[in-house]
């Protein structure tokens, strides 16, 4: 049987087959540090919390019946009634076996939107219960991760990850691609580059552009000087540390330009635009005029710049003449 | 080399294409057909690896449907010499001993005498069709310095082993063509470059190549992805910009360098050699070889010019 048919993962169906009528159980005879159905990350949850403080645990948790009750569902309810000091908290027995219980755990957490590490814990305890490799790869795409090995790989490493990793993939809300560079690197390196890009809030864009250049340096030379990048004020300051060192030539033809166009000092009328890659040959020359004398005056203003040799130094940087470097 | 699983497919649609190109980047008119889909030489740089979810290959089995969308090609070209080839997503000869799907086409071509066909392959298996060939077919190798061969192409043939077979290829009255194709970057290429130049030259009468291709790495950005994540040192020592086509390949100052290096040593050792550029920019063009190549239609022109200095014109 696909797991798309197993009753416990389909989506759509009520989650939870209930034996009984709804019944209270003391929070004592739960063991609530029994994680092994928790695929929640983090498990406290201050919204949570507060409704809970103002209307009481309304959904009832589901259990495994075993001397001391093991939670299949409601771990974050389970936690916020600890924090709260409530002595008792409403329950159903779930007949169910281990890997039923941990689908229906993911199921009832389908309802909301999972993060990255909560998708990987799922991911782990799959292979942890010894799920088929279909089944993982059903659940993956149903989490919205792609069905591939190394975002199963990067699942199991992230599940595992230290706190501070874990915690900064969830407050940043990587998505698996960005957790995968991130997990290209070792341990070690992992601190550092949380180290140096956490304070400076990056967003997934700019962290998947700079994780990119530490890739490529670390392929290139091997290693990453860390204390150099440490110095860098903000996201686009590393960026550019990281691309001085990982394009020097593309790097050395924008201060070039920028210096060109810095000692002509056009007017605010006269745009030079220039190919980001030096790939084009021609550049654009934008001229903004609201009458005649201003065209006059803009396009005077080119042919002494022309004169002066200005275009010539920018057309020597877009033909790329190789002996000039 | 192990073999894969073979799928053989009946012909559904065209099999013989335009060569895609790349946007806004100078293309040479080639046609492709596609008999062969997938490679088992894994080189890992392959284009394929961005392109061809199927890890198989995919053998079409409607020759003759086949020979007569190649007829129907020749037939409807009036100015210019056309050039097939059967290499653009497979190997032409890796698999051919196996699948002896050449043949019927080698033979094919050698009968019309309109058009030629090109052999592109990194395999130097050459023998079983040796009864076969004729002079409208280029057997032609894709070249790169033995280091490259034995970290990059790692199931392919050994480069001097590929000379040895083009050798043996001119000896039995064929054109043959040289495809450096991807050059690649790397800490010490100039020195292998040239030696792999110099050995070209005393294994091949450079009088008989009919084309030389320079084509410096260029690939998809999906595959830059891949290439970080295994570590390709090789791949990435240069630098790279995404083009105007939105592929990855060496800032223009690079290629146009490394072009001009290889130009300078080819011409060196044979001054009428045709070397033609792959995919490359107008203005690159112009640097390297003196030569206004402006658009498709120059290049074009300049293989009517040389299959004319060889075959004194196809009919």
């Amino acid at each position: 049987m696909g797991i798309w048919q197993d009753p416990h993962i389909r989506p759509g169906w009520a989650p939870i087959i209930y034996m009984g009528k709804m019944e209270s159980i003391r929070i004592d005879k739960v063991n609530v540090l029994d994680r092994t159905f928790c695929v929640s990350y983090p498990l406290e949850d201050d919204h949570l919390l507060a409704s809970v403080a103002k209307f009481g645990i309304v959904t009832p948790l589901g259990l495994l019946k075993k001397e001391r009750a093991v939670i299949v569902t409601g771990h974050k309810r389970a936690e916020a009634a600890r924090i709260l000091g409530i002595e008792e908290i409403p329950y159903v027995f779930l007949d169910l076996d281990g890997k039923q219980a941990l689908l229906t755990s993911i199921n009832d957490n389908l309802a909301r939107s999972l993060n990255t590490v909560e998708k990987a814990i799922c991911i782990e305890k799959m292979r942890s219960l010894g799920f088929s490799a279909q089944d993982t790869y059903e659940v993956m795409a149903m989490l919205g991760l792609p069905a591939r090995e190394n975002a199963h790989a990067t699942c199991i490493a992230a599940a595992s990850a230290e706190e501070a990793t874990k915690s900064f993939i969830v407050r940043h809300h990587l998505p698996i691609t960005v957790v995968e560079q991130l997990f290209w690197f070792d341990p070690g390196e992992q601190r550092n580059i949380i180290a140096i890009a956490g304070p400076r809030r990056p967003t997934v864009s700019s962290l998947r552009e700079a994780l990119q250049l530490m890739m490529l340096l670390k392929v290139k030379r091997g290693a990453i000087d860390f204390t150099e990048l440490a110095l860098s004020g903000d996201m686009e300051a590393l960026k550019g540390a990281l691309k001085r060192q990982t394009h020097p030539l593309l790097s050395g033809l924008e201060e070039k330009l920028a210096g060109i166009l810095a000692a002509c000092a056009l007017p605010p009328n006269i745009r030079v635009r220039v190919d980001k890659a030096f790939e084009k040959e021609a550049i654009d020359i934008e001229i903004r005029a609201r009458n005649n004398e201003e065209v006059e005056g803009a396009l005077a203003r080119l042919d002494r710049l022309a004169g002066q040799g200005f275009f010539r130094s920018i057309f020597e940087l877009t033909h790329g003449a190789a002996d000039r470097f | 080399m192990s073999l894969p699983t073979v799928r053989r497919i009946d012909s559904k649609g065209s099999v013989v294409r335009d060569c895609p190109g790349t946007p806004k980047h100078v293309c040479c008119g080639y046609k492709t057909i596609d008999l062969v889909e997938g490679c088992p030489l894994s080189c890992s740089y392959c284009i394929l690896r961005g392109y061809l979810n199927n890890p198989g290959i995919a053998v079409r089995t409607a020759t003759d449907a086949v020979m007569r969308e190649i007829d129907d090609a020749i037939g409807r070209e009036r100015t210019h010499f056309l050039r097939f080839g059967t290499g653009e997503l497979s190997d032409s000869l890796a698999l051919d001993r196996k699948l002896d799907a050449a043949r019927p086409f080698v033979e094919f071509f050698g009968e019309r005498k309109k058009a030629l066909l090109e052999l592109k392959s990194k395999w130097a298996g050459l023998d079983h069709l040796r009864s076969s060939l004729n002079r409208y077919v280029v057997v032609s190798f894709s070249v790169a310095p033995q280091r490259i061969v034995s970290m990059e192409e790692k199931g392919t043939s050994p480069v001097s082993k590929r000379l040895r077979a083009l050798g043996k290829a001119q000896d039995w009255g064929c054109l043959v063509g040289l495809h450096f194709d991807p050059v690649i970057i790397y800490d010490g290429f100039e020195n292998d470059y040239a030696r792999l130049i110099d050995e070209i030259a005393q294994v091949l009468d450079l009088k008989g190549v009919i084309w030389v291709s320079m084509g410096t790495l260029r690939f998809a950005p999906q595959l830059m992805n891949l290439f970080l994540r295994e570590g390709r040192r090789n791949l990435l020592h240069g630098e790279f910009i995404v083009g105007e086509d939105g592929k990855f390949r060496y800032i223009k100052t690079q290629r146009i360098k490394v072009y001009k290096m290889l130009y300078g040593l080819l011409k060196e050792k044979e001054r009428d050699l045709f070397i033609y550029l792959c995919m490359e920019r107008p203005d690159v063009w112009r640097q390297v070889t003196g030569a206004e190549v402006a658009g498709s239609e120059d290049l074009i022109a300049l293989f009517d010019r040389r299959i004319d200095d060889f075959y004194g014109g196809l009919q």
